[in-house]
């Protein structure tokens, strides 16, 4: 079973062109998106979060309950199923975190606030801290617990790992491997770092100029 | 989720932002009571008292009523932080709640709130018009529904042209 399929896909926004964009990612895998800055990472990623991106081609989720749906016509249904951590995220930053949850966790058909807790108490960040105030690290753990929360078939990271020292870097992989084999998720990521294309993602997909030249099982 | 539970939902992130927002909340209410009580004083003044020569006193008291409209309107459609607005929209683009759905259920609370607003503004140009005056005419009941659709159609297109629905 695939978790996400892009087919053919191309989509044009403020003057960028994404194109032939075509891979079938299976579940249960990661997948490492690397290009230059400006070749289209996050773009990709934007293709399945954002309501007013439109583009031509098929591209097909598969939800938490096995079933597979096209993005372009189930904007709700992807946003509840895929978790997106992401630099530019929708939190208010003037609020705490515990706000951001009261006010965004109902929105979920399925949020658990036990596991969030939990995974706050795991990471040593309070709740009344305010989005603003948390380090680039913790946002990432804050909006990865906020995910897992809502129980996604996929996560999207956009350079979540950037500026990252390396025990973060192989904690972030060793909880998302951990992740991957209890609720069979699958994850792409976004990423500069050769590192983690050859140590830690499983599919690669290279872009460049918005263009995918590139996708393989990484064979390192 | 179904459209019953987004709205559910929506109802949940009011509650919550009344909550964590209470204090630019009340400015809003502050301020639209304030106005409230000028469009009341102005509609106390029967329209013939206005004549429809001074056009001025139309458009200050269409004004005054127009603000309350306006304050309501901050009241759902944006949410006031720390002395900067961010639309309901943009803030829950990224959730899986339909935009349409948002419309909607802000449409019809703008809808409801004008029709209550009017039908206190004509009951107080009738009052009005007739103990001071000792008369009514038709203008008494019409220049408070032209206020209606006016203040209705600008908080349509205010939100038309931000881009939100």
């Amino acid at each position: 079973m695939n978790a996400v399929c892009f087919d053919n896909v191309s989509a044009k926004f403020k003057g960028f062109l994404l194109s032939d964009i075509d891979f079938k990612l299976p579940v249960g895998y990661i997948c490492g998106i690397a290009g230059n800055n400006g070749a289209g990472k996050t773009s990709l990623l934007k293709l399945l979060m954002d309501r007013k991106m439109t583009y031509k081609g098929s591209i097909c989720i598969t939800d938490r309950h096995g079933i597979a749906f096209e993005v372009k016509e189930n904007r709700e249904t992807v946003l509840d199923n895929v978790g997106y951590v992401t630099d530019n995220h929708h939190y208010i930053k003037e609020f705490t975190i515990e706000a951001n949850v009261d006010l965004f966790s109902p929105f979920y058909s399925c949020f658990d606030r036990t596991l969030f807790n939990e995974k706050m108490k795991q990471y040593n960040i309070s709740p009344l801290k305010k989005v603003a105030n948390l380090s680039k690290g913790e946002c990432v753990q804050f909006q990865f617990a906020f995910a897992m929360a809502y129980n996604p078939s996929l996560y999207l990271f956009d350079e979540a790992t950037a500026g990252m020292d390396i025990v973060y870097r192989k904690d972030f992989f060793r909880e998302l491997r951990t992740l991957m084999i209890d609720r069979n998720v699958t994850v792409i990521l976004t990423t500069h770092l050769q590192e983690e294309l050859e140590n830690d993602v499983d599919y690669i997909c290279i872009l460049e100029n918005g263009r995918m030249v590139s996708f393989a099982e990484n064979v390192i | 989720m179904d459209e019953s539970k987004q709205i559910a939902a929506l109802k949940e992130f009011d509650k919550m932002n009344q909550k964590y927002n209470s204090y630019t909340i009340l400015g809003y209410k502050v301020i639209g009571i304030l106005f409230g009580i000028f469009t009341i004083l102005l509609a106390l003044i029967p329209i013939q008292e206005f004549g429809f020569e001074d056009i001025r006193m139309i458009i200050i008291s269409f004004l005054f009523f127009f603000m309350i409209h306006y304050m309501y309107y901050n009241y759902w459609q944006v949410i006031g932080i720390e002395r900067h607005q961010l639309s309901i929209y943009q803030l829950l683009k990224e959730l899986p709640i339909n935009p349409n759905v948002i419309c909607r259920d802000r449409a019809k609370k703008m809808f409801l709130f004008n029709i209550k607003l009017t039908a206190v503004f004509i009951a107080i140009q009738v009052f009005a018009s007739l103990v001071f005056l000792h008369e009514l005419t038709i203008w008494n009941i019409i220049l408070p529904l032209v206020y209606s659709i006016c203040a209705y159609a600008i908080s349509y297109l205010l939100v038309k042209i931000s881009g939100m629905c």
